[in-house]
């Protein structure tokens, strides 16, 4: 199946990792850097992701795009997608279903994207960045999602990786993954950890037995809408409202480009609040005429963001509820994600389990990844004494059941239940001569089936007339390992198999998806086009270069005639100049020049000389390196 | 379809101890869950079949109150067709009345 890479594919910033000889790599992106933004950015000749499109944020605000994490899976109408929006310099509307699009203007025209379509994209980096490391193919990831999320968001996640023409072996819950790495070296008896994993956008705590090399999850609670976003979120509130109140008449969420700086600058101060006690957060320039100058206190950080903080404590004490565990009885308290660098999470956490302090041994940005790959190991058949005992054994976050009469949810999977998990229940018919029946699927823990989540509506058509009450139908719940659900239902007493389907407004079609999946292939396309071009650049740039450097080799130089010097420095000098004229050239242009150069001017003038061979070995070792820089930066 | 008490499905006898119960789940879980399948998909089929039926059994005989509930109404009643809706029902209830609680 060749390699098996794991993803942690963030709501601000992917990591990839693989196991192999025995161990996990975190693997590296082409800048070189272990973690890489989630942003997708179009310009007019280009599309870039991760780390190129984050820095050019704030030039070109509207067509970049971050947090589709935040997207995914959800309703434009979602009252966490109307408020997210307030904060986003790209726009967002409404397809005809009601599912979200982003609008980006690419070549003057708009182009309107799904939020899996984006997360396929960084996925597609974290492809290539592994290839780039394996110097293979990549065809199969684990890919992470928090462990709240709902099916949905499972789907949508699945999705993308298709959209990337990627094999989504499993989606790995990010705290379990986390577990992994926590346990994987640990030689300690049966312990219970709970795993509090606070990212950039979402939240989760899982409780979880390590025994012997088994992870089994004990129960689960989260908000899939809670992590440091949030935080930057308050902080940019609070400066907003600072600038609004020192320049009267001026605000900066007219301008998209002054939000994406303050963004930028709320982020950077909360993390240095985690270290100091205060920050100066300065702005030069934040509107025509407005520069921000102002001391942030840590205090005065925590005090915007109490709420959210105490908010973190409630899924805390859910889980250790729904597993019939006292806070005593938990081992080890290990931190996930960015925000727990926070000092305020961490002493919240530590006067909540009366004076345990919180385990931080593992890397909180990396972890997640990490237990991916080692999952991925796992699911690759890899053979290493480290994993061949290993086992996960996770959950369904959410309850799963149908509506019954008088819209009462009756539940057919509960929370926390171990996946995966087949479920059948028996119904039967309300009135006499019924040939069909329609069921609704929900998931969520309120008692009225109103206030949960509609996953889609079934009908059972096809067995024969019956009076009533004699129809016996079994409807079955089947959750696979991935906690996807998939719905079945059989009429018993006739014997007929009927066919139902779910029709789930959130999920994309087969259709969708395939030409979503051809539209990524165009994309790889321009982008060879793009690397194409750039390395013929690179070609000539350093053809151009060596020559320049033969010119200056003294032996060679007292052996050159004077005007072969001269015209050779002249031709030099006409391709450099036309080189710096800004504009893009295609590659066939760059590589014309190049054989002029080498075949009709400059060329024969090395070969009267007899060096052409230091040319070419000059030339050639640079060129791929060269190549791959200059794409990257 | 035959169904087995979740006893046998652990293969264990009624008076097993919790820790018992714990281990002998967990020793077929390495078994037979799904990402430790290296089969047919035929073979994977079969496991991950077992599998739930394991894990159906685990989540009956490792919460002490359900165990209970259902020790109660197996003894009273033999185990036919009448039996196993009727522990399905005793089962379910309490599934019901947790959700409520």
């Amino acid at each position: 199946m060749g390699p098996v890479v794991g993803v942690d594919l963030g709501t601000t910033y992917s990591c990839v990792a693989i196991f192999q000889n025995g161990a996990v790599e975190i693997i590296a992106n082409d800048q070189g850097n272990r973690v890489t933004p989630s942003y997708v950015a179009f310009t007019d000749s280009e599309r870039l992701v991760g780390d190129a499109a984050k820095t050019q944020a704030a030039l070109n605000p509207a067509n970049t795009i971050y947090d589709t994490k935040r997207l995914i899976g959800r309703q434009f109408t979602d009252p966490l997608v109307q408020k997210d929006m307030k904060l986003w310099p790209f726009k967002v509307v409404p397809d005809s279903s009601g599912k979200p699009l982003i609008q980006v203007t690419v070549d003057g025209a708009k182009k309107s994207l799904t939020p899996q379509e984006v997360s396929s994209m960084v996925l597609g980096k974290m492809r290539d960045t592994a290839e780039a490391y394996l110097g293979k193919e990549v065809k199969n990831m684990v890919v992470t999602v928090p462990a709240y999320f709902n099916d949905a968001q499972r789907q949508a996640t699945k999705d993308a990786g298709a959209i990337a023409g990627l094999n989504v072996l499993r989606i790995l819950n990010e705290p379990t993954a986390a577990a992994i790495a926590f346990g994987l070296d640990r030689s300690h008896a049966a312990e219970t950890v709970l795993v509090f994993d606070l990212g950039g956008g979402t939240f989760d705590v899982s409780l979880l037995s390590i025994d012997s090399g088994v992870f089994e999850v004990l129960a689960t609670a989260g908000d899939t809408h809670l992590g440091g976003e949030d935080l930057d979120a308050r902080l940019i509130q609070h400066l907003i409202g600072i600038v609004k109140k020192k320049y009267p008449g001026k605000d900066p969420t007219t301008s998209p480009a002054a939000v994406q700086k303050l963004r930028r600058e709320a982020e950077r101060a909360k993390r240095a609040l985690s270290t100091k006690t205060e920050v100066r957060v300065e702005i030069e320039g934040l509107l025509p005429g407005v520069d921000l100058s102002e001391m942030v206190t840590r205090a005065k950080f925590e005090e915007l963001c109490a709420d959210l903080f105490r908010q973190t404590l409630l899924p805390v004490e859910k889980v250790l509820e729904d597993a019939a565990i006292s806070k005593s009885d938990v081992s080890e308290v290990v931190l996930v994600g960015g925000s727990t660098r926070i000092p305020k999470v961490r002493s919240m956490l530590k006067r909540f389990f009366n004076g345990k302090e919180p385990n931080t041994s593992i890397n909180p940005d990396e972890a997640v990844a990490f237990g991916a790959a080692v999952q991925a190991g796992v699911l690759s058949g890899e053979r290493d004494k480290k994993i061949q005992d290993l086992l996960l054994l996770d959950v369904a976050p959410l309850t799963l059941g149908i509506e019954t009469t008088g819209g009462v949810m009756a539940a057919i999977i509960p929370r926390n239940t171990v996946i995966p998990t087949s479920k059948t229940k028996r119904y039967t018919t309300a009135e006499d001569g019924q040939v069909a029946v329609t069921n609704k699927v929900f998931e969520g823990e309120r008692p009225l089936s109103q206030d949960n989540r509609l996953l889609g509506t079934f009908e059972l058509s096809g067995f024969p007339a019956m009076p009533r009450g004699e129809a016996q139908i079994d409807v079955t719940f089947d959750l696979d390992a991935n906690g996807i659900l998939s719905v079945s239902a059989r009429e018993v007493t006739s014997g007929t198999e009927a066919k139902i389907t779910i029709q789930n407004a959130d999920r994309l079609s087969p259709e969708d998806v395939e030409r979503m999946v051809n539209e990524a292939a165009s994309y790889k396309d321009a982008d060879a086009q793009a690397l194409g071009r750039v390395e013929a650049r690179v070609r000539l740039e350093q053809y151009v270069h060596a020559c320049r450097k033969l010119l200056k080799d003294v032996e060679l130089r007292n052996r050159m005639l004077e005007e072969d010097v001269l015209s050779a420095t002249s031709d030099l000098d006409t391709v450099d100049a036309w080189l710096d004229d800004s504009g893009d050239h295609s590659a066939a242009e760059y590589d014309e020049r190049l054989a002029e150069l080498r075949d009709n001017s400059v060329g024969p003038v090395f070969e009267r000389y007899d060096v052409v061979g230091q040319l070419h070995r000059a030339r050639v070792g640079l060129l791929r390196v060269a190549a791959w820089r200059t794409v990257c930066a | 379809m035959k169904q087995r008490s979740p006893y046998d499905s652990l293969g264990l006898p009624p008076d097993a101890g919790e820790d018992d119960i714990k281990r002998s789940f967990r020793r077929l879980a390495l078994k037979l869950h799904p990402d430790k399948q290296t089969g047919t998909s035929e073979e994977r089929e079969i496991a991950e079949r077992q599998f739930k039926e394991v894990n159906a059994a685990y989540s009956v005989l490792s919460d002490p109150e359900r165990r209970q509930r259902y020790d109660q109404t197996a003894t009273l009643v033999n185990s036919d067709a009448q039996a196993r809706k009727l522990i399905e029902a005793a089962v379910e209830s309490l599934d019901a009345e947790k959700q409520r609680a």
